[in-house]
């Protein structure tokens, strides 16, 4: 073990994630002094400008959070503002959402597995460089997301920012004909995914299990995407109006994105690791048999794992979307009418990233008066720097180069989206 | 056939000088020319120019010179891909997507990129004029290309 007095790993500047993060660890002989994963890009503001607006507007707004996962911040949003309004959204509206949601996985799932984590455990520094010595892995990864991006395309009307969601529907709902183009691509991609289950079960895995209290969705009959209740490896089960109840977001000076504690508990994950461990029942056969032939248990306590479960959800989400399409019965209307009710409402979806929670109040003219979204990122952050806490003393032999290339890949394992994470919380308590 | 690629985000000010050349150009309905529109990210790119022999790129950059000027940019150079304008944190721009290419064997045989000097980019803004400007000059750069001739830059390059 190192004897030196102390040490330090600073990254200013995290490559492979989206959004602007950097990364301290400082040492004090074998033992960590400081662990701080600071996020500096400015913050959005957007809980702040969507007061006054209308409710239908929310949906489209919050989609430009995320350029990665725009269809999550729509259906947090619509599931919302349809339980303010007393407008429960079911049976075929309901399909096309998870529909849309399986395409916003596979395009989010492939870009991650392939291009900004696969490089990791093969000893490239980018995708670029891996991409000379395994061209089929990243012309795996172009299809792959190109079928998700049409998916979107077809139900969002775009492939990136789609517009065809909304309060109570869609503006516009997809005929028999217009899907059905895809199901022989949607093949192709499951055929993908399932190869891309074998690729990454082949990559070596640091020995790293942690006791984490895992947080996801939970639907009773299907694994989550649109809407469940909140539960947790440690017995939390709960609707999500009672999410504030349970889970509160603190400011750290570190981060302009809040770090969310479960109460009385402290840090919680979400995300894959966290929906296949607490729905694995739920997963289709077939991606329950590729987890078990890439060594999978039904529990995964190893972040670094995390690539494989997101390969399974791949599985999954290509699986699903081929299922939805074989059962789509177009709907009558394209959208429920939906009036605007004062109250508060509240949505949650499962983001690629993990869980995805929307509040807001309106008003009886339906203005937004208040609004709340805790993303899965801003979740995460307290998990991603204790895992450096408990992963840094278990390499210190390692060069510092490797070392930091082991932290970083430690961030990775959550696909951070810094983008959506940051907040504002008071400028005021900056200022203290 | 050529198809021309413009590059960029519309609602990032300068950086939609490359998507500005594209959707003016399509208004034109030049002949022998295909038009495209990009937000960028690699892997979307490389598909953009997939089984293409042909392609003109055309991109926001900075630091190459005055607002407005426009510049040949070359492929192989990735110092110069460097200074093509990457506003998305999301992922990965063309810098990455001809590297990628290239790794892949699927860099079009004739790819010429254009990059138009930005000065704003800030959310929300339009072209400001100098960009403005340069993009009309690469539209009508691009109309008198003239097929089924190469996408090669030919003489005319430089400020505008």
């Amino acid at each position: 073990m190192s004897k030196r007095s102390s040490r330090s790993i600073v990254v200013d500047a995290l490559a492979r994630v989206e959004g602007e993060g950097g990364l301290t660890v400082r040492l004090k002989g074998s033992r960590g002094a400081e662990v701080t994963l600071r996020i500096y890009e400015p913050p959005r503001l957007f809980e702040a400008f969507l007061r006054g607006r209308d409710f239908r507007e929310v949906p489209d707004i919050t989609a430009r959070i995320c350029g990665i996962c725009p269809v999550a911040y729509q259906m947090s949003s619509v599931s919302a503002m349809e339980a303010v309004c007393g407008v429960p959204v079911g049976g075929q509206h309901r399909a096309l959402r998870r529909l849309l949601y399986c395409g916003e996985w596979i395009e989010s799932h492939a870009l991650h597995v392939y291009m900004l984590h696969a490089p990791d455990f093969l000893g490239y520094a980018s995708a670029i460089d891996m991409a000379a010595d395994h061209p089929q892995v990243v012309q795996d990864a172009r299809e792959l997301k190109k079928i998700g991006n049409d998916l979107v395309s077809v139900l969002g009307g775009r492939e990136i920012h789609p517009i065809n969601a909304r309060v109570g529907g869609f503006y516009r709902v997809p005929t028999r004909r217009e899907l059905e183009p895809l199901t022989s691509r949607l093949g192709r991609a499951l055929e993908l995914s399932l190869a891309t289950v074998r690729f990454v079960s082949r990559l070596e895995f640091p020995d790293f299990e942690q006791g984490y209290e895992f947080v996801s969705l939970r639907d009773p009959d299907e694994y989550p995407l649109t809407s469940g209740r909140v539960v947790s490896s440690n017995g939390l089960d709960i609707p999500v109006e009672e999410f504030e109840d349970h889970f509160v977001e603190e400011h750290v000076p570190h981060s302009t994105a809040l770090h969310s504690v479960r109460r009385g508990h402290g840090a919680y994950l979400v995300g894959p690791l966290a929906r296949y461990n607490l729905n694995f029942d739920l997963l289709p056969p077939v991606a329950r048999e590729a987890a078990t032939e890439a060594g999978l248990e039904p529990v995964c306590r190893n972040p670094f794992r995390s690539i494989v479960v997101r390969a399974v959800e791949l599985v999954f989400a290509c699986h699903e979307a081929l299922r939805l399409i074989r059962d789509y019965d177009p709907p009558g209307e394209a959208a429920l009418s939906v009036e605007p009710r004062a109250g508060v409402g509240h949505g949650a979806s499962e983001a690629p990233r993990g869980l995805l929670y929307h509040r807001y109040v309106i008003d009886d003219a339906g203005l937004v008066q208040e609004a709340r979204i805790v993303p899965p990122t801003a979740q995460n952050q307290k998990v991603m720097e204790n895992d450096l806490w408990h992963l840094v003393p278990l390499h210190l032999e390692l060069p510092k180069e490797d070392l930091t290339w082991r932290c970083e890949q430690a961030i990775r394992n959550y696909a951070p989206c810094i983008s959506c994470a940051t907040h504002f919380l008071r400028l005021e308590l900056l200022r203290e | 056939m050529i198809r021309v690629i413009g590059v960029g985000n519309p609602e990032r000010g300068d950086d939609g000088a490359g998507r500005a050349v594209a959707r003016r150009l399509r208004t034109r309905k030049p002949c022998g020319l295909e038009v495209r529109e990009s937000d960028g990210e690699a892997l979307g790119l490389l598909t953009s120019w997939d089984g293409v022999d042909h392609v003109v790129l055309v991109d926001a950059c900075r630091g190459r010179g005055r607002p407005g000027s426009i510049h040949v940019v070359d492929p192989g150079d990735a110092e110069s891909l460097a200074t093509l304008q990457t506003v998305s944190t999301h992922s990965f721009g063309v810098g990455a997507a001809v590297g990628l290419a290239r790794a892949l064997h699927r860099l079009p045989s004739d790819l010429v990129i254009y990059a138009i000097e930005g000065r704003d980019f800030r959310v929300g803004g339009g072209l400001t004029p100098a960009v403005n400007r340069a993009v009309d000059a690469v539209v009508a750069l691009l109309v008198h290309l003239s097929p089924p001739g190469t996408a090669s830059p030919g003489p005319w390059q430089g400020e505008t």
